[in-house]
């Protein structure tokens, strides 16, 4: 087993994946540098090609894009003040200040480095809590299997919208979605509506695509378009105004320290994110800050926190996926397509039964935070030029990226017609604050769900009291509903503070 | 009925409405659109009905909860706020559907090499881009070279169009 693990650890440093993982940065740092799009879209195009490689290859390099479009976000919010990501809003209310001062390359480096600490750090918990936590799940048989399910879809539906009602029919939706096609249990097909096309049900990645890439071109082309006229950027030919000093480092360590708890806790609980992250580890420093009236005007130790925990939720938000099967967000969901793409099913078995690609990719991890690090560095001026780009230029090369991502995968037309429905289908969920993300969720959980709902089923013949009967499901069920109604109670209650307040 | 639509979230309930009246009709005829499959002791409708009824009940509250909320009075809620866009144009985002169209069916007659510089010279149109005699052979060469990667790194072939098979 050892041996296994160090000879995974190892086998990230032949050249494909290092090469994957290169190119995944350079993907990520682009598409997340440029506004308007992001880090997500980037891996729901990209996705189709780690069909063509080897999961060794084609897994870390969706990491590389997941971590360096989170910090690639941060770069058009330091530069333009226009976060590239939700995530990045805090870091533009420090990052831009300290740009206006001509210290765009200090905002830079801080951001680069707190985001590398933050990932360093919730990849290392990864490494050390997935495993063992894995040991406990395994023995969870379909149901609780069901009931855990069960959980994390309201936790997700609850909490990845405005409203919970809303974020639940998504995911329901997303799992009735799911259930077209061929039955696994008995052979059947299920709503076809007389198209063979639908046989093989509907195909994940023009679904992912069309809900998370064109809804946001359809925003961009449909926005009442005035481009900003920016002055040329550039960094300050003063040295001392682009180094994140190791005095600045000291004296952010313990924000950096304190943000990256905060990302990786959040960051593991299904449904949070980056966030809701950011924004906490952004009020806890100020609130713990020696110079809090700096923030607003360009704090350091302002613009490390939300860095270091939007980064530290990227390693924890894989724990529920490696541990439970259970994918936390948008972005460990299509992770977890990925995952399936290569016949692979994340959950505790994965640590036994593919001990050597796992450990692989945990070894990808920290070599993408290596890299991150490099290749960012290296590359701020292209950075620079990157994030004022026209958007003419960028939403014509995005639509055709994203037909030839729907197509690859099966080369089919008929993918790309399903691309433009959930194109349209996701433009209209936008609009309504229903939750795309939950939806994709639901879909992918469906088929797992309904493994262990016939599973028990057949175990019961066909009584549902096995879900109420035994011990680990009540907990998760009560639990379930223990969720929903607390998180239906704060918002009541925010909602009464804000009406009283108008 | 006037003093009805004034109540409430309207959107939540009209679109609760929808839900309903899309999934309880399915949940009725399900039956009707299962075909083939062996005998098995779980029926492969079982957990497509749990789904569909959760759907039903969940569009019923959803429609009762818009009934029950007071309307918003500003233009946004505040969660939402950040991220709609204020003003849309519904013509360019119609068009721009349209355009999508229009390359799944080019993709089909002319093919990828053909019809990827005309859409991407449209899109570009429709977001003020004008500088056609840079912008024609610059989209030109991205997509001959997009074609060519995918073909010899990825072994995918883009569409070649039937005009030309």
């Amino acid at each position: 087993m050892i041996g296994e693990i160090l000879s995974g650890l190892a086998s990230i440093l032949s050249p494909g994946p290092l090469i994957g993982i290169s190119v995944g940065i350079l993907t990520g740092l682009v598409f997340g540098a440029i506004p308007g799009i992001s880090g997500i879209m980037a891996i729901a195009i990209l996705l189709p090609m780690t069909f063509y490689v080897s999961p060794l290859i084609g897994i870390p390099m969706l990491l590389g894009i997941y971590k360096a479009g989170i910090f690639g976000g941060s770069i058009s919010a330091i530069l333009l003040n226009t976060p590239g990501a939700p995530p990045a809003v805090c870091t533009a209310m420090e990052g831009y200040p300290l740009t206006q001062k001509g210290k765009a390359g200090k905002a830079l480096n801080t951001a680069l480095s707190a985001s590398v600490f933050g990932d360093v750090f919730s990849n290392l918990l990864l490494i050390f809590v997935a495993a063992p936590l894995s040991i406990i799940t395994l023995k969870a048989g379909p149901a609780e299997r069901f009931a855990i399910i069960v959980l994390a879809l309201t936790v997700v539906g609850s909490i990845s919208g405005p409203s919970i009602i809303k974020g639940i029919i998504c995911a329901g939706v997303g799992i009735w979605v799911s259930t077209i096609g061929i039955s696994e249990t008995s052979g059947a097909t299920r709503f076809i509506f007389g198209l063979p096309e639908l046989i093989g049900g509907i195909s994940l990645i023009p679904m992912v695509i069309g809900l998370l890439c064109l809804p946001e071109v359809l925003r961009q082309v449909g926005g009442i378009y005035k481009e900003k006229k920016n002055s040329r950027l550039a960094l300050s030919g003063n040295k001392a105004d682009n180094r994140f000093t190791l005095r600045d480092f000291r004296y952010c360590l313990p924000t950096m320290v304190k943000s990256s708890f905060i990302g990786s806790f959040l960051g593991a609980l299904p449904g949070l994110g980056a966030s809701p992250a950011a924004f906490m580890a952004y009020s806890e420093a100020q609130r713990s800050s020696k110079k809090p009236e700096k923030f607003g005007k360009g704090a350091v130790d302002g613009l490390a926190a939300p860095e270091a925990a939007n980064n530290a939720t990227t390693g924890a938000a894989m724990i529920p996926m490696l541990t439970l099967g259970i994918p936390g967000d948008d972005v460990t969901a299509i992770l977890m397509g990925a995952f399936m793409i290569q016949g692979i099913t994340p959950g505790p078995t994965i640590f036994y039964e593919h001990t050597h690609l796992i450990y692989g990719i945990f070894g990808g991890l920290l070599m993408c935070d290596l890299l991150l690090f490099v290749i960012a560095k290296m590359g701020f001026k292209l950075w620079i030029k990157l994030s004022q780009l026209p958007k003419h230029l960028i939403f014509s090369c995005v639509t055709v990226f994203c037909f030839v991502g729907a197509y690859s995968i099966n080369q089919s037309l008929f993918d790309i017609f399903t691309l433009i429905v959930f194109g349209i289908i996701g433009f209209f969920m936008n609009k309504y604050q229903f939750s795309a993300g939950a939806f994709i969720i639901g879909f992918i959980l469906g088929p797992i769900w309904e493994r262990a709902f016939d599973q028990a089923m057949v175990i019961s013949n066909g009584s549902f009291s096995i879900f109420f009967t035994r011990p680990i499901p009540v907990v998760f069920l009560i639990l379930a509903l223990v969720s929903v109604i607390s998180i239906a109670r704060t918002r009541l209650k925010a909602k009464k503070t804000a009406a009283a307040r108008i | 009925m006037k003093r009805f639509f004034n109540q409430g979230n309207r959107t939540d309930v009209i679109i609760g409405v929808i839900f309903f009246v899309i999934s309880f009709p399915f949940l009725l005829t399900m039956h009707h659109f299962v075909s083939g499959g062996t005998h098995s002791s779980v029926s492969p409708l079982s957990f497509p009905r749990f789904v569909v009824v959760l759907v039903v009940i969940l569009s019923i509250v959803l429609v009762i909860t818009g009934l029950l909320e007071k309307p918003a009075s500003g233009k946004a809620s505040a969660p939402d706020a950040g991220n709609s866009t204020p003003d849309i144009n519904h013509v360019n985002t119609a068009i721009y559907l349209g355009i999508l169209f229009l390359y799944l069916v080019l993709l089909h007659f002319v093919g990828f090499v053909i019809a990827t510089p005309i859409i991407m010279l449209m899109v570009a149109y429709i977001l003020n881009g004008r500088n056609f005699l840079i912008l024609a052979p610059a989209f030109t060469a991205f997509s001959v070279g997009l074609y060519y990667i995918s073909m010899k790194l990825m072994k995918i072939i883009l569409p070649t169009g039937i005009f030309f098979e």
